[in-house]
């Protein structure tokens, strides 16, 4: 079980069996069922709350604002947000009020019954809408952050390019659609919390919890269960879910489980942000890039949470994986009524290059060019300086995968084809990057830990926070650990993911995980085999100990003699590695991953529906530490992209999404995914283990632009925005009338 | 309340049906069968597919209720014991089919409806027999590959 090799997973037989425990699937004594009452309005002051007299509701119990022990909010950046709304309400759903009871029909129905009385005042939504209110800087709105990259002289460029266009690229709200609904236990244990259900971060979990319920945080023990998907929709909402359920619990004294139904989980959990770039970029007629101005807005919702960090993401993403001398680019995340965006696999990167790739295409047009020219003329390559100052180093595989994708698909002689029939072919292109890890200084301030621990059995037992939600984590981090002890899989262990049993490792999130956290588990293992030779007085001998007596001891028999030991390592970002957050300038990632896409389409131009025929994908990713776990993230990610691009489409209605359950809420399912042509290359990166950078979310980028590409290309129309349905199209078709 | 006694994964077992009372229920809080996942309640996830003598339902739009004494149902948890079950569960792990495995019980229930009709199914059959199976971890591919694969062994 070796790095580079595909074993099963480590926890597949469980999942085939239906032996893996959910947080729904757990039998607990004395289980109590938990509900959510919500505001009906969007915006407003709470003029009264009306609640069922306890005596016709007991033993059932209900819990309000007033009830909190600690501080009223759930911090994820800003204290902004309460974790339940006590004078006013922000979003159509806000949680006002909680209940418990023996059932949940019961929890149910007493929520029901709880009427959230409200002064209504004006409320604002709509990505379109907040972005004219940005640019006529409108000084109602509240911006939640506002940053810039400047470089160069953009100005000067713009003036003296032979070609400057104009661009406006949006994209639609995303739900994440974990097959697992969001769930959460809260149990209360002596004086303390503990916390067991769906989520990505426990050490995010543990100081929410402990701030509402007035605990100290070592008397909150927050454990994962096994996850059932979660693609960022689990890194901030299960701090919500868990402070409503320990809240329930303290009140009842019994442990509470709050699952949230599909249309709950939909209408009302977070999403991926709505975005709206304007580019004005300037190029010489050859295609090179010499200016980017750009403005890009986030409708954050109407909370902070993680939407100052997702917008800086999109902005370091914005110009795309390519050297633009002069830079001006502003981003803001803008306050809205309606729920919180959040996280989601990508985070910020996929819309600010939805933009880039789509003017890519726009400017190769207009200089009656190849799109594959006008990228390969301004790929990013080692020696490059990004607008934030930071030089390409090693592991820059963005050429290898533009020549990749071109050669497969054959783009060059399909694009020659269109045809002028109803139905049409079009082939598009795009590239992608994804910096791996947190943004700018996030690693140094976490400073992840992670540990092992040598039984006397010869069993390694690895304690690190990171959680498995599907991607396969256990299993890679298995191969770390034989691969670097030469030791079979039996002897490998994981810990639960329990804050009073594991170090913290950072959160499982950014692509960071088998970057950051694996390399921490290859070095502390690299630790743990250093002191059992020192202890012993070997050294390695393939998988023995070889003793300075000639003797040779298995691991299991060199165990014995020296356990237990423990290694414990923490990460260190390299002192070259800096980062200005003021100016952002500076390394924004230590490292990319790189990415190109080309799909070919069938639109037909009666019925404006978009067929999907193909996909050529091209990834590279440092080393693939297990190419088919690899290669189910890059598929997987790859069909979420072309959901978001095609056929998940959210609106807004009277301050609710429209689409709030799976009948109109069109995920792809397996009639809907194309056949997808994937090329893994692996250009290792000396600071990952065995050379590995971060893929997780890398596969969300290039599509979705490489859909537009191609319909641009079928069409001969340039659709602005995702996702592409037939109405949209329709409508580009009768602009262009 | 009803009497029912049915058949689950080769064991009889009698249960009181109040009226309402959904397969997924049954299954889930009176036989303690959690491998039948629920993902939407409302028949779209498919994750709650199940076999109910020979066809491929969905356990939560199923009313207990409904079902005759003497019904045969296959959960997840039956398919280890059953021959094109298990050959199903060993292609699926050996095929990387599966990453958080909240749909698999449904995924491999679905599998095991088609191949019991079509041991040598081509890949459009496949992907039409799959196709109220929501998966938003894999991409699907895998997924297909696996039941052909589980296929070829048995040819």
């Amino acid at each position: 079980m070796r790095v580079g090799e595909s074993p099963i997973r480590v926890d597949g037989e469980d999942k085939v069996t239906g032996r893996t425990r959910f947080a729904a699937d757990l039998s607990v004594q004395g289980l109590w069922h938990a509900a959510v009452a919500r505001s009906l309005e969007p915006c407003g002051r709470i003029s009264r709350l009306d609640l069922p007299p306890a005596l016709e509701i007991a033993p059932a119990v209900i819990v309000t604002a007033d009830h909190i022990p600690g501080d009223n909010v759930i911090a994820v950046i800003e204290p902004d947000m309460p974790c339940l709304a006590r004078d006013r309400v922000s979003y159509l759903g806000e949680p006002v009020a909680l209940v418990a009871a023996p059932s949940a029909r019961q929890a149910r129905e007493i929520a029901a019954r709880i009427r959230v009385h409200v002064d209504p005042e004006p409320a604002v939504w709509g990505i379109e809408a907040l972005a004219i209110r940005v640019l006529a800087s409108d000084p109602s709105l509240t911006l939640f952050s506002d940053i810039r990259i400047e470089d160069g002289d953009v100005e000067a460029a713009l003036a003296g390019s032979d070609l400057t266009i104009e661009g406006t690229y949006m994209t639609g709200l995303q739900e994440h659609v974990y097959i697992e609904p969001q769930t959460m236990i809260a149990f209360v244990d002596g004086n303390g919390i503990r916390i067991l259900g769906s989520m990505q971060c426990p050490y995010y979990v543990r100081p929410a919890v402990a701030r509402v319920m007035a605990l100290p945080e070592e008397r909150v023990i927050v454990q994962q269960a096994p996850t059932g998907g979660a693609f960022g929709g689990k890194e901030d909402y299960p701090s919500t879910m868990a402070c409503h359920a320990a809240l329930l619990a303290r009140a009842c004294g019994h442990p509470v489980r709050l699952v949230l139904d599909r249309t709950e989980d939909m209408a009302f959990t977070t999403k991926r942000h709505a975005s709206w770039t304007r580019l004005t970029t300037g190029c010489t007629r050859h295609g090179r890039l010499e200016a980017i101005d750009g403005l890009l807005v986030l409708d954050a919702g109407a909370y902070v949470t993680l939407s100052p960090v997702v917008l800086s993401r999109a902005l370091l993403h914005a110009c795309g994986p390519y050297m633009c001398p002069n830079v001006s680019f502003r981003a803001v995340a803008v306050r809205s009524n309606m729920p919180p965006s959040g996280a989601f696999r990508g985070f910020g990167a996929p819309q600010s290059q939805f933009a880039i790739e789509s003017q890519m295409d726009e400017i190769a047009h207009r200089l009656c060019l190849s799109p594959a020219i006008v990228r390969s003329t301004n790929l990013l390559a080692t020696g490059d300086r990004m607008a934030t100052g930071q030089v390409m180093g090693e592991s820059v595989g963005a050429r290898a995968c533009l020549e990749s994708v071109l050669l497969r698909s054959g783009y060059h002689e399909m694009r020659t084809v269109t045809g002028s029939s109803p139905v049409r072919t079009g082939i598009g292109l795009a590239c992608c990057m994804h910096g791996a890890g947190f943004t700018g200084n996030g690693e140094r301030r976490l400073g992840s830990r992670a540990r092992l621990k040598l039984t006397p059995d010869g069993v390694v037992d690895v304690l690190v926070s990171t959680t498995e939600m599907g991607q396969g984590l256990l299993t890679t981090f298995t191969q770390i650990v034989c691969s670097t002890l030469l030791v079979p899989p039996t002897l490998v262990r994981f810990e639960l993911p329990d804050t009073s049993l594991v170090p913290d490792s950072g959160p499982t999130v950014a692509s960071r995980s088998t970057m950051i956290v694996g390399r921490l588990v290859e070095r502390a293992s690299r630790d743990l085999e250093a002191s059992l030779l020192a202890r012993i007085g070997g050294q390695r001998d393939k998988e023995h100990v070889l003793l300075p007596s000639g003797q040779r001891l298995t691991w299991v028999e060199a165990s014995r003699r020296v356990a237990p030991l423990e290694a414990e390592v923490q990460h260190q970002v390299p002192n070259d590695q800096k980062w200005d957050e003021t100016s952002y300038r500076g390394t924004a990632y230590p490292v990319y991953s790189w990415g190109a896409a080309v799909a070919k389409v069938t639109v037909d131009m009666d019925t404006f529906v978009v067929t999907p025929d193909r996909l050529w994908l091209a990834y590279e990713v440092g080393k693939a530490v297990n190419p088919l776990a690899a290669r189910g993230q890059l598929e997987g990610g790859s069909l979420q992209a072309l959901g978001w691009a095609l056929s998940e489409n959210i609106t807004v209605s009277d301050g609710r999404y429209a689409q709030d359950r799976l009948q109109t809420y069109i995920v792809p399912t397996c009639a809907d995914a194309p056949p997808m042509d994937l090329e893994i290359i692996e250009m290792p990166w000396s600071q990952g283990p065995s050379g590995a950078k971060g893929l997780g979310e890398l596969p969300m980028n290039a599509v979705a632009p490489a859909l537009r590409n191609a319909v641009r290309h079928a069409m001969g129309l340039s659709p602005t925005s995702i996702p592409l349905t037939p109405e949209s199209l329709m409508a580009l078709v009768e602009r262009a009338r | 309340m009803i009497r029912r006694t049915m058949v689950v994964n080769g064991r009889t077992e009698t249960v009181d049906i109040e009226p309402g009372l959904r397969l997924i229920d049954v299954l889930r809080d009176r036989l303690n069968l959690t491998g039948t996942k629920e993902g939407c309640g409302e028949g779209e996830c498919g994750s709650c597919s199940v076999i109910v003598d020979g066809t491929l339902v969905l356990a939560c739009l199923t009313l207990a209720e409904s079902l005759v004494d003497g019904t045969r149902i296959l959960t997840v948890e039956g398919l280890s014991n059953d021959a094109l079950g298990a050959r199903l569960q060993r292609a699926f792990l050996a095929c990387h089919a599966v990453q958080c495995g909240y749909c698999t019980p449904g995924m491999l229930l679905a599998a095991h409806a088609l191949l019991t009709e079509d041991p040598d199914p081509t890949s459009e059959r496949i992907v039409q027999a799959l196709s109220g199976n929501l998966c938003r971890c894999t991409g699907y591919a895998m997924i297909v590959e696996a039941i052909q694969a589980a296929s070829r062994e048995h040819g």
